[in-house]
């Protein structure tokens, strides 16, 4: 490895919260790749363990990054994600840019153009909902799950479903999305479940989208798509709506034509109880 | 019956217009031509593979190609027929009971073309459980048939308030064949079309008239000539009566009507598409005549095509029209409600369907009146759930001491009747509804019942009624206390207890479900268990889980196979996720393994995913292959997303590839997406092309929402454009939904307004919003009554706020509340 070009990795604090990261750039270019990367995963552990949860990876003078580099940058977002804290990049060279977008990572990552404006922007963020607020946050998703488990809910990706009966299932949708949306990044999720369970035979869903604020068109594709494979198998699904705003959507989105529409589950249930064929219960 | 010499004919020895084939009149009018030069487009490589496979395995099979009017679906049948099973008998039943009746031996090919023709109706039903036989019992055997999708949707639509009068033709339709769409434009490889053009002059003008839409085999076959005369009005090439008949029998067919159209119904609802001069001076004979002249072919297909639906040989009894022009004259009325005297001419649709399919036409546009009485004669004529709809209605027109009258004693109307009191908002009258409904039958207005009780805060009235019901043997009541009151154990358990004392094994559920949310799992796989004893087939895939939870690997697997025992493959699905999670990927390859072999078929595209994540690409492959055997592509859906989002963009486009050619467009529409977000809008819409050459408009109409969003207008318009002159109607509407979200009122409204010009009735309700929204209400009156009289229901309320606000007729507010009860008047 003696002749490889590896970036230096350097570190200051900006303020008592914030850390940036800098990878240093030597006169033949620099790239985080395989050879370069480990050091960075060093150096961000170690950050962690000391308690510097707010981090800026200045990435200016890198030009490329390989898949170990971008694992290396993901593992150091999970880590600091898990305690309340973020990992925001620099980027200023524009093949980076393009890999992380072509990676859909600059949904996961903030991008900035220059370290001031990535420091301002998370100081803002910070001020606005702090560390332990965060924190609070994701214990209450962990706690929804682990509670959907020990109510003896079955737990499937990101949603719960239940059966009610030897032909009904109630389907809990959940959205790992922070504004509870089911679009192009969270449906596959969503018609997994639904193809999984028509393939073991249950035909008559509830699909309860009370946690659920946003439902773009990929989303309503997939509750589309699982109604053509159950109408196959004499099933159907009903929609659980909450909220007047969420129903307004889903009028827009066409869906009130195609799905019977209830405020709560139970409603829906007895709804779909009197479609099935055999109305056995 | 077939005589013996059309019997033995193979495809290339039967006249291909004798099969359906449209004959393809020459530029100047010619007819008797040959058929024009065969274009190969994706599809076909599917249908003839689809052949070539049953003659290999000796295999019976069901193909059906969809697609809408003219657009290549019976001459592309007939081509793969010629060259893949050229040695074949082609058998060509004329309809549902010379199907039943047919003698179909083994290497036979059975045409259906315009297959609704032969599964419509009573002997519809009959037909399609002798084709399902036919299938069983003979091979190798390929039926092949041709279809709308619109009479796709209604022959396995599972409506809502309506029994179920079809079960072998919707069992037929949606599980035993292979579907294939045929996509309605010809623009598969552009070179060859245009060098076929250069030798087929007929070819050549149809390109020239089609334009941009591709719409080539459309203007061949002679569909324009017939809508540009019909456009013309009444009085010019149609003499007004004949306009009016023609009118009227694709206003029956829009409205409801699902076979050809009585001709008392032509009669009678013909003269409301007259004006009071053509009605004075049509002649005593307007009818015959006019049918006459319209059943005639001239030099090109003739609008009206005359059947016979009456028992025995005679004269036509009813007309159906040529259907290029039926979607035309769809289209540009689609956003109109028909004249009173059609809905008087109602009366004379052939079956109960049709009336309760009308009748819930009109409901929908609020000629509550008409609706009325087609549910009511629906009724008399035996329909199972037209009195459910005819009691909702009543209520709203007649209040509800008419609607408890109507209902009767059917247990559905009841039931309909308390859903639709609860959902408005009166829970004692809903309580009584369900009460009766109980009375009558209905299992579940028990639940109800005690749900409504317990909601109030009473839960020892909740119980009685509980109690009530399972009295009748009905143990339902307390299961639903019981999820109700999960929250607190004891209660909880009680009630499941009783349920489990008259004999429920899913009390046994509820119980589990209590112990397993107290901690104690021993308990947890106790009442499991004797769920499972019992006969519940889901408590296996739950003692999976509780064994697996208290670390007893051997007793899990046992519950799965328990499971499988019991055909339930849940278990072993579940076991493979628990093993995925648990880092044990070899143990859940296994577990997948088995459920595959239990039919689940989803199991193969996690069998895929876990090989790719392994980096075995060729194994992925073959897993999603197989999964594409078991009838479903959804697995390379699912890897062409897994490496869509690693950015391999190639791997991808292949998977995707793969899952369109077995029949999902879905992930050429996420690839188009995904590449466009990337910034490489060339692949975009090559990968968007790839979707519309498989018939899905949908990812040129989201790249047109994209580009808006990003601010690139030129781009937005292009995409929208080409969807739009895909046949996505609604691509506009969409377009100037993001318009208004980004506040771009007036580009939104240009929008709404071409939406409403591509026939998308949805545009003119969001076009009544937009314009109520900026004060201009007269405006917005017109567009929700045009919305309202293209039968959507939310629109109504908006009419409703329009007339309400517009000054400064003082007797609105009254006119509003007058409106609500009694509808629109019939005349619109």
């Amino acid at each position: 490895m003696g002749g490889q070009v590896q970036p230096k990795v350097s570190y200051a604090e900006q303020s008592s919260d914030i850390t940036v990261v800098r990878l240093e750039r030597d006169d033949r270019g620099s790239a985080l790749d395989i050879h370069s990367a480990p050091e960075l995963r060093t150096v961000l552990a170690r950050l962690v363990e000391e308690g510097r949860l707010i981090l800026v990876v200045d990435l200016s003078a890198i030009d490329d990054v390989d898949s170990t580099g971008l694992g290396v940058l993901v593992g150091g977002l999970k880590r600091v994600h898990f305690k309340g804290g973020t990992l925001s990049l620099v980027v200023t060279n524009d093949r980076l840019r393009a890999i992380l977008s072509k990676t859909a990572l600059t949904k996961v990552f903030r991008v900035h153009d220059d370290v001031p404006s990535a420091v301002a922007t998370l100081v803002a963020d910070y001020a606005e909902e702090g560390i332990e607020q965060r924190l609070a946050a994701i214990e209450e998703r962990k706690a929804r799950k682990r509670r959907a488990t020990e109510e003896g809910i079955m737990v499937s990706g990101d949603h719960t479903y239940e059966h009610v009966t030897e032909d009904i299932t109630l389907v809990n949708v959940m959205s790992r999305d922070p504004g509870g949306e089911i679009s192009v990044y969270t449906a596959p999720t969503l018609r997994e479940l639904l193809v999984d369970l028509i393939n073991q035979g249950r035909y008559f869903l509830v699909v309860d989208l009370t946690s659920v604020e946003l439902l773009d068109s990929t989303g309503v594709g997939v509750l589309v798509g699982a109604l053509k494979r159950l109408r196959a198998h004499d099933g159907t699904i009903a929609l659980v709506v909450e909220s007047e705003r969420a129903l307004k959507l889903f009028r827009i989105t066409g869906l009130t034509k195609v799905f019977p529409i209830f405020a709560t589950a139970d409603p829906a249930v007895e709804f779909l109880g009197r479609e099935v064929p055999t109305a056995h219960a | 019956m077939l005589d013996g010499e059309t019997r033995w004919r193979t495809a290339r020895q039967w006249d291909p217009v004798r099969l359906g084939v449209r004959p393809a009149p020459g530029p100047d009018g010619t007819a008797d031509l040959l058929l024009p030069e065969y274009l190969l487009r994706p599809h076909d490589e599917t249908l003839r593979q689809r052949l070539a496979r049953t003659a290999a395995t000796n295999d019976a099979v069901f193909v059906l190609l969809v697609g809408g009017s003219a657009s290549g679906k019976t001459r592309a049948v007939y081509e793969a027929v010629a060259a893949i099973l050229p040695d074949w008998p082609v058998l060509h039943p004329a309809d549902a009971d010379e199907l039943t009746a047919a003698d179909v031996g083994p290497r036979t090919v059975l045409w259906l073309d315009e297959t609704q023709r032969y599964l419509s109706g009573a002997s519809g039903e009959k037909a399609a459980r002798a084709l399902g036989r036919l299938l069983d019992r003979v091979a190798p055997l390929a039926v092949v048939g041709t279809m709308w999708p619109e009479h796709l949707r209604r022959l396995t639509e599972n409506r809502r308030g309506m029994e179920d009068e079809s079960p072998h033709t919707r069992a037929l339709l949606t599980g035993r064949h292979a579907q294939i769409t045929v996509p309605d434009t010809l623009s598969g490889d552009a070179s060859a079309v245009a060098a076929a053009a250069a030798r087929d002059p007929r070819l050549a003008a149809a390109v020239r008239a089609a334009g941009p839409g591709n719409r080539v085999l459309q203007h061949l076959t002679g569909g324009p000539e017939l809508v540009h005369r019909w456009d013309m009005g009444p009085g010019k090439w149609f003499t007004a009566p004949e306009h009016a008949v023609l009118t009227a029998a694709v206003e029956a067919r829009r409205l409801g009507h699902a076979s050809a159209v009585p001709a008392g119904l032509l009669k009678e609802a013909a003269a409301g598409f007259m004006d009071s001069t053509a009605r004075a001076t049509a002649g005593k004979e307007w009818f015959p005549a006019a049918i006459g002249a319209l059943t005639t072919a001239g030099r090109g297909p003739a609008p009206l095509i005359a059947e016979r639906h009456e028992p025995g040989v005679g004269d036509p009894d009813s007309y159906r029209p040529d259907d290029y022009l039926e979607q035309h004259i769809r289209r540009v009325r689609a956003h109109r409600a028909p004249p009173a005297e059609f809905w008087t001419g109602a009366a004379w649709a052939r079956t109960a369907d049709d009336l309760h399919a009308f009748g819930r036409a009109a409901g929908q546009r609020r000629r509550y009146g008409c609706a009325a009485a087609l549910y009511e004669m629906a009724v008399e004529r035996g329909h199972g759930r037209a009195r459910a709809a005819w009691t909702v209605l009543r209520e709203t027109t007649d209040g509800w001491a008419a609607a408890e009258e109507t209902a009767a004693t059917d247990p559905v109307a009841w039931a309909a009747l308390a859903m639709s009191r609860e959902s408005g908002g009166d829970r004692p009258a809903a309580y009584d509804a369900y009460r009766h409904a109980a009375g009558a039958g209905d299992v579940w207005a028990w639940s109800a019942m005690a749900r409504i009780r317990e909601e109030e805060g009473d839960p020892a009235a909740a119980d009685a009624v509980a109690a009530l019901a399972a009295a009748a043997g009905q143990p339902l009541a307390w299961r639903t206390l019981g999820r109700m009151r999960a929250a607190h154990g004891p209660a909880a358990a009680k009630a499941f207890e009783q349920a489990v004392s008259v004999g429920d094994g899913w009390g046994h559920i509820g119980l589990a479900q209590v112990a397993e949310r107290a901690g104690d799992l021993p308990e947890a796989v106790e009442h499991a268990t004797r769920a499972a004893e019992a006969g519940v087939t889901a408590a296996w895939a739950r003692l999976v889980r509780l064994h697996r939870s208290l670390g007893d690997h051997e007793s899990a697997v046992a519950a799965a196979t328990g499971g499988a025992d019991a055909k339930n493959p849940e278990g072993w699905s579940l076991l493979a996720q628990l093993r995925d999670a648990d880092g044990d990927l070899p143990g859940a390859e296994a577990a997948h393994r088995e459920a595959a072999a239990l039919g689940v078929g989803a199991a193969w595209r996690e069998l895929a995913l876990l090989a790719e994540s392994d980096g075995d690409r060729v194994a992925a492959e073959e897993a999603a292959a197989q999964a594409v055997r078991t009838g479903d592509p959804e697995a390379w859906t699912a890897l062409a997303e897994a490496r869509a989002k690693r950015g391999d963009d190639a791997g991808a486009a292949h998977a995707a590839a793969e899952a369109a050619r077995a029949g999902d467009v879905e992930a050429w529409i996420t690839l188009a997406r995904g590449r466009e977000r990337a910034g490489d809008a060339e692949g975009a819409e090559r990968a968007a092309d790839l979707a519309a050459d498989r018939g899905s408009p949908a990812a040129w109409a989201a790249l047109s929402r994209m580009r808006e969003r990003a601010g690139d207008r030129d781009g937005s318009r292009r995409a929208v454009l080409r969807a739009a002159a895909l046949g996505a109607l609604d691509a506009w509407t969409a377009l100037g939904r993001v318009r208004e979200a980004l506040d771009d009122t007036a580009a939104a409204e240009r929008a709404y307004v071409r939406g409403c010009a591509a026939g998308d009735t949805e545009a003119y309700a969001a076009l009544g919003t937009l314009y109520l929204e900026q004060g201009r209400s007269a405006e917005a009156c017109a567009a929700y009554r045009s919305a309202v009289d293209a039968g959507l229901p939310d629109a109504w309320e908006g009419l409703l706020s329009a007339l309400a606000v517009q000054a400064p007729r003082a007797t609105s507010a009254q006119t509003v509340s007058r409106l609500r009860t009694t509808g629109l008047p019939a005349q619109g």
